[in-house]
C-alpha cells in the first residue's frame, strides 16, 4: 500500500483489534502466571536473575561479532 | 496444558450466561473467587502465528463479558497453570479487584483513531561545514525528535482536554495516546450513554481538519492497570 492510499474500515478495524487486545489489558504477573502473550514469564525471570550484566554484553558483544541480531 | 484468562467479571452476573466459545473452540469455563470471576478456557499453547480471528475470538468473548455490565479485560496471551493458579491470582489483589470492578461496571471504553498517513519528519538545521561532524549530526538529529515529541505531548494534552469538555458529565476519564503516526482517544463512559457520547465526540472532532474514525465500543481495555 502506499503511504497517500487511504486505510479502508477493514484495516482500520484490524488495527483497533490489535491495539486493543495485544497492546491493551491486565497483565498478570506473579508465580501463578506462567505466560503472557507466548512469552513464558518462568523461563524469563531467571534468566534475568541468572544473567549478569556482563554476561548480557559479553553475549550480545559475540552476537553482533557473528553477524546481524534477530530480537 | 493451562487456561487462557480472557478477562474478570462480576460472578453472579456471568452464572448461567452462555458466551461464544475460546480458542480452538473450547467452552469458556468460570473460575469464581468472592463476587468475582475469571472468564477462561483450556488451552494447549497459544495460537502461533496471531491471526486477525484469535484476536476477534479473544475480543468477542470480552464483548459477551461486557455485556453482562462488567468486564476487566486481560491483554491477549495471558495463561495460568490450572484452576487453583486462577484463584490464586484472583485471591492475591481481590481488593485491588474490587476497586477496579467499582471504577469499570456498567463502563464502555469509547475509542476514536487518527492515522497520519506519513509522520512528518523533524526539520534539522543545516550544519555550516564545520560544524558538519557525525557527533554535531547525531546531536542536531536528536534535538529536533525531541523537539517533536515535546510538540506531541502538547497536541496530546491540548486534545484531551477539549474531549474531557466534550464529555463532560459522561466521560469518567479520557486517555490520548501518540504511536507512530496513529492518533488514538479513549474514554471511558457508561454504557447506557455511548451513544450520546460517541455523538458528541463524532462532533468535537469533527471540527478537527483531520478524519477522525470514531468506532463501536469496546470493553474497557485502555482503562485497567497495566500489571497486577
Amino acid at each position: 500500500m502506499d503511504d497517500d492510499d487511504e486505510l479502508t474500515g477493514l484495516d482500520l478495524n484490524l488495527l483497533d483489534l490489535v491495539d486493543h487486545v495485544l497492546n491493551k489489558g491486565v497483565v498478570l504477573t506473579g508465580e501463578a502466571t506462567i505466560s503472557v502473550a507466548g512469552v513464558d514469564l518462568i523461563y524469563l525471570g531467571l534468566n534475568v536473575v541468572l544473567a549478569s550484566v556482563g554476561t548480557i554484553e559479553d553475549t550480545l558483544r559475540r552476537r553482533i561479532d557473528d553477524g546481524p541480531v534477530h530480537l | 496444558m493451562g487456561l487462557y484468562i480472557y478477562s474478570l467479571g462480576q460472578a453472579d452476573l456471568l452464572a448461567g450466561r452462555t458466551l461464544p466459545p475460546g480458542h480452538t473452540g473450547a467452552a469458556i469455563e468460570i473460575v469464581e473467587h468472592g463476587t468475582l470471576a475469571a472468564v477462561v478456557s483450556e488451552i494447549t499453547a497459544l495460537p502461533a502465528p496471531v491471526h486477525r480471528a484469535d484476536l476477534q475470538r479473544h475480543d468477542a468473548v470480552n464483548r459477551a463479558v461486557l455485556a453482562t455490565g462488567l468486564c476487566i479485560p486481560m491483554r491477549w496471551g495471558t495463561m495460568v497453570a490450572d484452576r487453583p493458579a486462577c484463584v490464586e491470582i484472583l485471591g492475591a489483589q481481590y481488593e485491588r479487584w474490587l476497586r477496579t470492578a467499582e471504577r469499570l461496571r456498567g463502563r464502555v471504553e469509547l475509542s476514536a483513531k487518527l492515522i497520519v498517513p506519513t509522520a512528518p519528519e523533524p526539520e534539522v538545521a543545516v550544519p555550516s561545514p564545520i560544524e558538519d561532524q557525525p557527533g554535531t549530526t547525531y546531536l542536531r538529529t536528536r534535538q529536533a525528535h525531541l523537539a517533536a515529541q515535546i510538540m506531541q505531548e502538547d497536541q496530546a494534552r491540548e486534545l484531551r482536554t477539549v474531549v474531557k469538555h466534550a464529555l463532560d458529565g459522561l466521560a469518567d476519564s479520557v486517555v490520548v495516546t501518540h504511536r507512530g503516526n496513529l492518533t488514538a482517544v479513549a474514554a471511558l463512559v457508561p454504557h447506557n450513554q455511548a451513544g450520546i457520547a460517541a455523538e458528541r465526540l463524532r462532533s468535537v472532532l469533527a471540527t478537527n481538519t483531520n478524519r477522525w474514525i470514531v468506532g463501536e465500543p469496546w470493553p474497557p481495555y485502555s482503562f485497567v492497570d497495566e500489571t497486577a
